[in-house]
């Protein structure tokens, strides 16, 4: 077998990938600074983003199916459905990772760029972007990741009996998985693991050189580079630091807690006059109008262009998708519970045994790092046999668990395990000297101490158990002719009826989802957040004037 | 001046020989021997770097001594106790935690009862001040009065020893010298459990203030290099012309040129 295309069609997805991470961060740069000068486009698009980054990939399907593939149609219309889903996988950490940074700059910084009075361009080029790298290259891992896990679903989908396809590694895997040609899957796995590998390798040096240039509180010496490339780099950051020289406590942290208060009025406040601020707040505002406006407008174009019949139907099957998405929630907090658990333990023991955390968490990065999607297929087909003998009424029920497990375990560890390791020395003393319990160590101390970090880290964990179960509940020929699929559950019922063509059911359920996900988020998610925040903030417990 | 009395007594902490070697390090100190007796308070002074926080640590046996051993009332030490309790440089308060609940804390795991628990914490808050601030969580606090939290904490637990590294580093100098007073009050008023105390401080006029016996460690691996014992009466006054004699013997023999007494 010619690995050649295959290898050609990873170059094309990590690419295309890579393309669109570039345009979020452009895109994160201005939304992101309108967002910082206008409290109602910031209270817009924050809850918005919010929202958006909590709908897995294949709620947005009826969407691309209406825009891009009926809208625009052709080549370019499945090219740009593809893309729109990459991107919707990669743009939401680095918007926020860019709003949290522009959020955060220090006060000091933005005083000295008032008294330099910079304008426009020189604050963006000066503080705000280079301000915003290391929260960007931090965040590049999980976008690519999580790109990479929707590689199958983006670049190949089915809509009734056609099925469309934009080359890449993804549709060239669906290929040989339903043609069960193993060893086209193998050299197709293989030229991910590289990719995944190089990508990955690039990522961490960028991101090490961007903490040390750019981090504003970092330990971590800048390696001096030589060439004509460089010498212009160093020379830049030899300016800004001259610019910047007076600065004495630049109190940032580069990880910073995991959210950032909604408004800043010193940042709206300074370094602008009153006229260019009230200038700014009111485009803000009309943006901000406009972007609710469109979507109220288009919500009223679609409900007053579905039938009194079509409603009466989704009106009908509403009770039965409330119960699919009960049976859905049901499986995210058994997959989330299990990850939470599994995470502190096993979190907690590696802080307590640096010898191993070493090994442990390198391989929790490594299977972090391989989208499970791709790889899930052979386990599937390897353990069905023994599967359906041992459980053959729920076996399919274990693989989405599995599934869904695979796909997000490893946010809410890493989290935590963050968390854990910013827990002060002196704390730990305290434990060991006071003798407490390992119950008691885990209930008072290392929970509250991390709760920041594990609220962010079970978000992102079940966002991706969802991910995680709306793949596997309908897989259609996951491995050559066998279909992976459960009775009942909202997300199959997504995707069967989109691999049926029936686009309005998908969308109606889709919508349920995406309120649901709302009122989950500014009424739980946000509120935990808040508190999190306020009362649960660990670097508060050492006093050191 | 008398230097270095040997006390007949049995001491109430004991370290016999003690070294210490962090991983893939150098040794930081070695041969010390230091006794800590009955209603006294012990100095460790020396220059920056010479492991006097890690002395303590290992004391405390939050760290364990590479070599030697420590005694305790006559029993050896092989692990962290309550019965050593550290308060350390960096106030550190539990901030999801009231001042009662900080206080707690160090009684979570015993076996007294509830109502014990809650009527010790509250006693311990009583005595460093902060009864009526017993709802309040640290960031409603000062930083004098986290530590007094801090040290309510560590005495809940009723340690014959009790080991201050630089407790009042971070504190002004009017909190530190009122918590100063406390903690002589503490150690020489309450003797029905706290029968000792080690502290380490850079700042001399604190140590000549506070101690009864000053060792100064030195060298690299460190050493106890002398012993002093300071023979002033209680209360002490800086405007005591002996207590300046003290000062700046401790200066000479730290080689501290450009120190100001």
């Amino acid at each position: 077998m010619d690995i050649y295309p295959i290898a050609l069609a990873t170059a094309v997805t990590i690419a295309r990938v890579l393309v669109l991470i570039a345009l979020s961060i452009v895109t994160g740069w201005v939304l992101g600074y309108i967002a910082i000068k206008s409290r109602w486009f910031e209270n817009v698009w924050i809850t918005l983003v919010n929202v958006f980054e909590s709908i897995p990939v294949i709620a947005f399907f009826p969407l691309v199916l209406v825009v891009f593939i009926n809208g625009l149609g052709g080549t370019w219309g499945v090219e740009l459905a593809s893309d729109f889903l990459v991107f919707d996988a990669v743009v939401w950490n680095v918007w926020i990772g860019i709003y949290q940074a522009f959020k955060t700059v220090p006060g000091d910084l933005l005083e000295v760029a008032e008294n330099y009075d910079f304008g426009f361009l020189r604050r963006m080029a000066d503080l705000y972007i280079p301000h915003s790298i290391p929260r960007i290259t931090t965040n590049m891992f999980s976008s690519f990741a999580d790109a990479m896990f929707y590689i199958t679903v983006s670049e190949v989908f089915s809509v009734g009996i056609t099925t469309y396809k934009s080359f890449g590694i993804g549709s060239v895997l669906v290929a040989f998985l339903r043609a069960g040609n193993l060893t086209g899957v193998y050299y197709s796995l293989l030229c991910i693991a590289v990719g995944v590998v190089c990508v990955t390798l690039v990522f961490s040096r960028t991101n090490r050189w961007a903490v040390s240039k750019f981090g504003t509180n970092t330990d971590i010496v800048i390696r001096r580079r030589t060439g004509p490339l460089q010498a212009y780099i160093q020379r830049e950051e030899q300016y800004l630091v001259r610019e910047l020289k007076t600065v004495r406590h630049m109190i940032h942290k580069v990880r910073a807690p995991p959210s950032v208060p909604l408004s800043n009025p010193y940042e709206r406040q300074h370094l602008l006059t009153k006229q260019e601020v009230k200038y700014i707040e009111f485009a803000g505002t009309i943006v901000a109008i406009a972007v609710l406006t469109y979507v109220l407008y288009s919500v009223y174009l679609i409900a007053a262009s579905v039938s009194a019949q079509q409603w009466a139907r989704f009106l009908s099957i509403t009770p039965f998708l409330v119960y699919a998405m009960a049976v859905d929630y049901l499986r995210v907090a058994a997959i989330t519970i299990l990850s939470f658990i599994l995470a502190v333990t096993v979190g907690y023991y590696l802080a307590r045994h640096h010898r191993i955390s070493v090994p442990v968490t390198t391989a929790v990065q490594i299977i972090a790092a391989f989208p499970a999607p791709a790889y899930f297929p052979l386990i599937f087909i390897a353990t069905l046999p023994f599967m359906e003998n041992l459980l053959p009424l729920t076996y399919a029920e274990v693989y989405i668990f599995m599934l869904g497990f695979l796909s997000c375990f490893y946010y809410v560890f890493f989290d935590f395990w963050t968390g854990v390791q910013g827990i002060p020395a002196e704390f730990w003393e305290l434990m060991r000297n006071y003798r407490l319990s390992t119950y008691t160590r885990i209930r008072y101390i290392i929970l509250p101490g991390t709760l920041p970090y594990l609220i962010t880290g079970l978000s992102s964990t079940i966002n991706s158990a969802w991910a995680g179960i709306a793949i596997g509940e309908f897989w259609p020929n996951i491995y050559g002719t066998q279909t992976l699929q459960t009775g009942i559950g909202m997300m199959r019922f997504i995707s069967l009826n989109m691999a049926n063509g029936d686009v309005a059911d998908a969308a109606w359920v889709s919508l349920i989802f995406g309120l649901v996900i709302v009122v989950y988020s500014i009424f739980f998610t946000r509120n935990l957040m808040d508190l999190a925040r306020k009362k649960f903030v660990v670097e508060e417990g050492i006093y050191a004037a | 001046m008398p230097k270095s009395a040997k006390a007949d007594r049995e001491p109430i902490l004991a370290c016999k020989d003690i070294a210490y070697t962090y991983p893939h390090s150098k040794e930081v100190f070695r041969d010390i021997n230091l006794n800590a007796y009955e209603d006294e308070i012990v100095a460790v002074v020396g220059p920056t770097g010479t492991g006097k926080s890690t002395l303590l640590r290992v004391m405390a046996h939050l760290l364990t001594p590479t070599r030697g051993h420590i005694y305790l009332e006559g029993t050896e030490i092989r692990e962290p106790t309550p019965n050593i309790s550290l308060i350390h440089q960096s106030i550190a308060t539990f901030p999801w935690m009231t001042a009662l609940e900080n206080v707690r804390l160090s009684l979570r795991d015993t076996k007294l009862p509830e109502e014990e628990v809650i009527k010790r914490s509250e006693k311990m808050l009583e005595l460093v001040g902060l009864k009526k601030d017993k709802d309040n969580y640290p960031k409603e606090m000062s930083g004098g009065m986290r530590q007094r939290v801090a040290i309510a904490r560590a005495l809940a637990a009723e340690p014959p020893v009790l080991l201050l590294d630089e407790p009042f580093v971070h504190l002004d100098e009017f909190t530190a010298q009122s918590l100063r007073q406390e903690v002589l009050r503490l150690v020489f008023k309450h003797r029905n459990f706290l029968k000792s105390a080690i502290l380490v401080s850079h700042n001399l006029h604190e140590v000549v203030q506070l101690a009864d016996r000053v060792c100064i460690v030195n060298g690299t691996p460190a050493t106890v290099v002398e012993e002093l014992k300071i023979n002033l009466p209680r209360p002490r006054s800086e405007r005591d012309s002996k207590f300046y004699e003290y000062l700046e013997l401790l200066v000479k023999e730290l080689g501290l040129k450009d120190y100001r007494v």
